[in-house]
């Protein structure tokens, strides 16, 4: 998922916090602390979200569990919810499915046991390295998605979106 | 930068990431200034800001205050805030695809005093931090390591575990290596020296046919002398020609046979020198690397380093000899053609070495695509009931199918390639020689231009002769590169094993307990695998010799690591463990780990005969000893029934057997070495009833008489328990008889034990 450059600074000020609730009752809000809450008819945890398919359907079927890991609610789709709750998960959906976003490749070199890249992302220039036998793996919105042996994911687009010299340092891992 | 950071860590850190490598020396002064003095503790980065861009945010923990520094985009002066760590309520982590967000926690209904978002490179040392604060919340305070160190660490650790990284410099491999040859000087000089001779006398033939040509043949066909006079001559240029052949040959015979054979003694002196190592190296090194990649350390890198040493280094070297040596005689000859001919040869060099650039890349993605082929296989074929009983047999054929074309013609895109490739390099070195034609063929024909003086038909013919032996070396010198590449890659990882010191050592004057009696004692243990988080948190508890312990637990508690570190296969984080009041971690681990058995839940045997396996721990038992442990584990009976007795060949891992069956030889194998400490690691499980009735008959009698540690999930198996330890979360949530616990109305066993009854019933 890429990011669309929302404001998610501001989580000091308690200004999410619809209360009206969706056909099942749930509610799901920001509160004030910055955590996600949720609950029904009036009671509410602290949760967390999860998706279940975070690269083939990241806006369906998302669990929301407790600090126990127990799930309080799966919101089947983002529609079934009331509004206040549906913006507050869409939210936090952006910056769980947060990505690199590379928009050059500067380099590739190989070096023992690890191949070195130096990208130019969207949020930044960043160095990264990722194992010989690590291959790229196609992204559900279009292009390639590269992690490196921190975990962190790098979305590296569709070959014709970046410039002739990139392209020709990425050919290998392209098909 | 504190002395206790290697500069080999360092560079690490600075040629791999492209954030600071500590926390600024201005910034620590201005916290510690602001905190009166009191030093930094501990820090981490977060690398994202709100807008999930790059930021350099740092967070700092002092003994008694959190500072959080943020450096502005535009502003360079940081925005330093502050709070007092007696505020923190609590801490609350968001997980993303690459970012984490943690917040530091105030009051209830107050907003949080910190959001820190990160990158998972940055993860490690943002959860060390937020341990830390965990741990202070609950009351226990956890010893720092020195914060620059443990911040660059933190950030280097998943490059260093995935990358065998010894030394950066290649060059410094490379005489790594070469120093193993030094107990083979003789060797070395001799398979070297040949080397040198065989090319120097390879320049000889072509001089000397030079030599006939101008002195004998020319002179003979142009009537200036007798053919007779001259013969002599003839003949002992042939016979010079004849003896270079032949002491040429015999130098050839002298370096192939010294170098194969030095190389495979350096080869062989590597593996053992790994394998001797690898047995001293502790779990935690096994668990972080794959055993893939050991195996092939021990036995691809090492035939790998044998090639170099036996050939490569020989190869290169002389390559670059014999370069020098013929541009040197061509140039000696005629300086005008040997020109001619050397110059185009640093262009060849570099021809096959862009060759090989773009061949690099075309094997990348053959390779890559080679993986998908792999992977559908390693899928499938072990998979093959699963295959048949869904009946996708024709799907994964086409899938299989289709990569396997697609593979096939990244390799012909490879094929067609070098097959162009090659003809044009030849066709290069053929151009040369017809510039070289072009060039003599004036002077040859006697005209003194401005290309030279005339031109000896001797001289012509040697240049000939000299320049069929330039493809050679200018192909082995192209491929340098390749060939130091592939050898230092393999000196890297060899040399990464034998570089790792094994976490787990013995005291200097190690103390041996004969027998061990068998008391254990935990006296406020914690452990953690990765130094980050706790599996075990505190634990303590008292053993008598002879008591039997059931540990229960949910899965994930901490029971497996309190086993591991009873058998001493890691050293607590903190704490001790002691074994009859001696601390475990002075006693000799040898001695005392030939005291200790271990019944796993998935039993390992090796390939060979059932007696040799389950004498494993006893060689050279006695047969009547291996005969009643294998009745004592009810294992006897279906050893008999197989048609070669305990002489039968068990297989890779014992694969010939049932689970059962395999459980029951480990148990023979536990019953013959007698310990005094035994731990049974879930050894009833996934087995069926009649086969657990026997290995449980079988642990009756093998617990008789020592201290046991038993683990299982089937509370059922643990009757004969004197004690039971319920684990949960890495403490020791409870302690007592079955009796006991179960009178904890609100008791984790309880609970547990109601449970299984519950699906037993409905069972």
């Amino acid at each position: 998922m890429q990011h669309d450059n929302h404001q998610h600074s501001d989580e000091h000020s308690d200004k999410r916090s619809d209360k009206s609730a969706d056909k099942s009752g749930l509610r799901v809000e920001r509160r004030v602390d910055g955590r996600l809450w949720a609950g029904r008819d009036g009671s509410a945890v602290p949760v967390r979200m999860v998706r279940c398919f975070p690269w083939s359907s990241p806006a369906r079927m998302l669990s929301l569990r407790d600090a126990d890991d127990a799930e309080v609610a799966l919101v089947a789709r983002l529609s079934d919810l009331e509004d206040g709750s549906r913006e507050v998960l869409g939210e936090a959906l952006l910056e769980a499915g947060f990505v690199l976003d590379v928009v050059e490749v500067l380099e590739i070199e190989e070096d023992v046991e690890i191949r070195r890249w130096q990208v130019r992302t969207r949020q930044g220039d960043r160095s990264f390295q990722t194992a010989l036998d690590a291959w790229p793996r196609d992204a559900p919105t279009g292009g390639l998605l590269m992690e490196d042996v921190a975990g962190d994911l790098f979305r590296i687009p569709p070959l014709d979106e970046l410039d002739p010299q990139s392209q020709k340092k990425v050919w290998a891992f392209i098909d | 930068m504190t002395a206790a950071i290697r500069t080999s860590d360092l560079e690490l850190f600075e040629t791999s990431t492209d954030q600071p490598s500590r926390l600024p020396a201005f910034l620590r002064q201005r916290i510690e200034r602001d905190w009166g003095g009191s030093p930094v503790q501990m820090y981490a980065l977060a690398d994202l800001d709100g807008e999930l861009s790059f930021a350099e945010t740092w967070v700092v923990l002092g003994a008694r205050h959190v500072a959080v520094a943020r450096q502005g985009k535009t502003d360079p002066e940081p925005v330093i805030s502050h709070f007092e760590r007696s505020e923190i309520s609590g801490l609350s982590t968001e997980e993303g695809l690459s970012c984490r967000t943690l917040r530091i926690l105030g009051g209830a209904d107050a907003p949080p005093l910190a959001v820190l978002r990160f990158t998972l490179r940055q993860r490690r040392s943002m959860e060390a931090f937020a341990f830390v604060l965990e741990q202070a919340l609950e009351g226990r305070t956890v010893s720092l390591a020195d914060a620059d160190e443990s911040y660059l660490q933190n950030v280097i650790r998943p490059i260093r575990d995935a990358q065998a990284l010894v030394v950066r410099h290649r060059l410094a491999v490379v005489w790594r290596l070469l120093s193993y040859l030094a107990p083979y000087k003789k060797d070395v000089i001799l398979g070297m020296g040949s080397a040198a001779a065989i090319t120097v006398l390879a320049l000889v033939p072509p001089f000397l046919t030079g030599y006939l040509v101008d002195r004998v043949i020319g002179p003979v066909h142009a009537g200036e002398v007798e053919a007779s006079n001259v013969a002599e001559i003839a003949w002992f240029a042939v016979a010079g020609i004849a003896l270079t052949y032949v002491l040429r040959q015999i130098s050839v015979w002298i370096r192939l046979r010294r170098m194969a054979m030095l190389g495979e003694f350096v080869a062989r002196d590597l593996r053992t020198h790994l394998y001797d190592h690898l047995h001293k190296l502790s779990l935690s090194f096994y668990s972080r690397k794959k055993t893939g990649s050991l195996i092939t350390r021990v036995s691809s890198d090492t035939d790998r380093l044998w090639e170099f040493l036996a050939f490569g280094v020989v190869e290169v070297s002389l390559s670059l000899v014999m370069l020098v040596g013929l541009a040197s005689v061509l140039i000696y000859l005629d300086w005008r053609l040997g020109l001619v001919m050397t110059l185009p040869v640093p262009f060849l060099c570099w021809a096959i070495h862009l060759h090989g650039q773009h061949m690099q890349k075309l094997f990348l993605r053959a390779w890559r695509k080679w993986s998908r082929v792999t992977d559908i296989l390693s899928d499938t074929i072990p998979g093959m009931r699963v295959v048949k009983a869904f009946h996708q047999e024709e799907r994964e054929k086409e899938r299989f199918g289709f990569r396997n074309y697609d593979v096939a013609s990244e390799f012909n895109r490879i094929h067609a390639s070098w097959t162009t490739f090659w003809p044009f390099l030849i066709f290069g070195v053929q151009l040369t020689i017809i510039l070289v034609w072009c060039f003599a063929l004036p002077r040859l024909l006697g005209e003194a231009s401005a290309l030279g003086p005339p031109l000896s038909m001797g001289v012509f013919v040697s240049f000939l002769l000299y320049m069929t032996m330039l493809v050679q070396p200018i192909e082995i010198i192209g491929q340098m590169a390749r060939i130091m590449n592939r050898a230092t890659s393999s000196a890297h990882r060899v040399f990464e094993v034998l570089d790792t010191e094994p976490e787990v050592t013995d005291a200097a004057d190690p103390v041996k307990l004969n027998p061990v009696r068998g008391e254990v004692k935990f006296e406020d243990v914690s452990f953690s695998y990765d130094g980050v988080r706790q599996v075990l948190k505190g634990v303590s508890f008292d053993v008598q010799a002879g008591e039997l312990i059931g540990l229960v637990g949910p899965s994930g508690g901490g029971k497996t690591t309190l086993a591991n570190l009873l058998a001493r296969f890691y050293d607590v984080s903190a704490g001790s463990v002691l074994i009859d009041g001696t601390d475990i971690r002075e006693l000799d681990s040898g001695d005392y780990r030939l005291q200790v058995g271990m019944v796993l839940q998935d039993p390992y045997l090796f390939h060979g005969s059932i007696a040799e396996n389950v004498c494993y721990g006893m060689p050279g038992a006695h047969l009547d000893n291996v005969v009643e442990a294998a009745q004592m584990a009810n294992a006897h009976d279906f050893i008999c029934d197989l048609p070669h007795g305990y002489d039968t060949i068990i297989g890779e891992r014992g694969h010939t057997l049932s689970g059962g069956e395999r459980q029951r030889i480990s148990i023979a194998r536990a019953i013959l070495k007698d310990p005094r400490i035994l731990i049974l690691d879930e050894a009833t499980s996934s087995v069926d009833t009649e086969t657990e009735r026997k290995i449980q008959q079988a642990m009756d009698r093998l617990v008789t008489g020592r201290t046991v540690f038993a683990i299982a999930h089937r509370l059922s198996t643990l009757h004969k328990a004197d004690r039971l330890f319920v684990i949960d979360n890495g403490k020791l949530a409870e302690a007592g008889t079955h009796a006991q616990l179960l009178a904890r109305p609100d008791g984790v066993y309880r609970r547990l034990y109601e449970l299984q009854k519950e699906v037993n019933h409905a069972a």
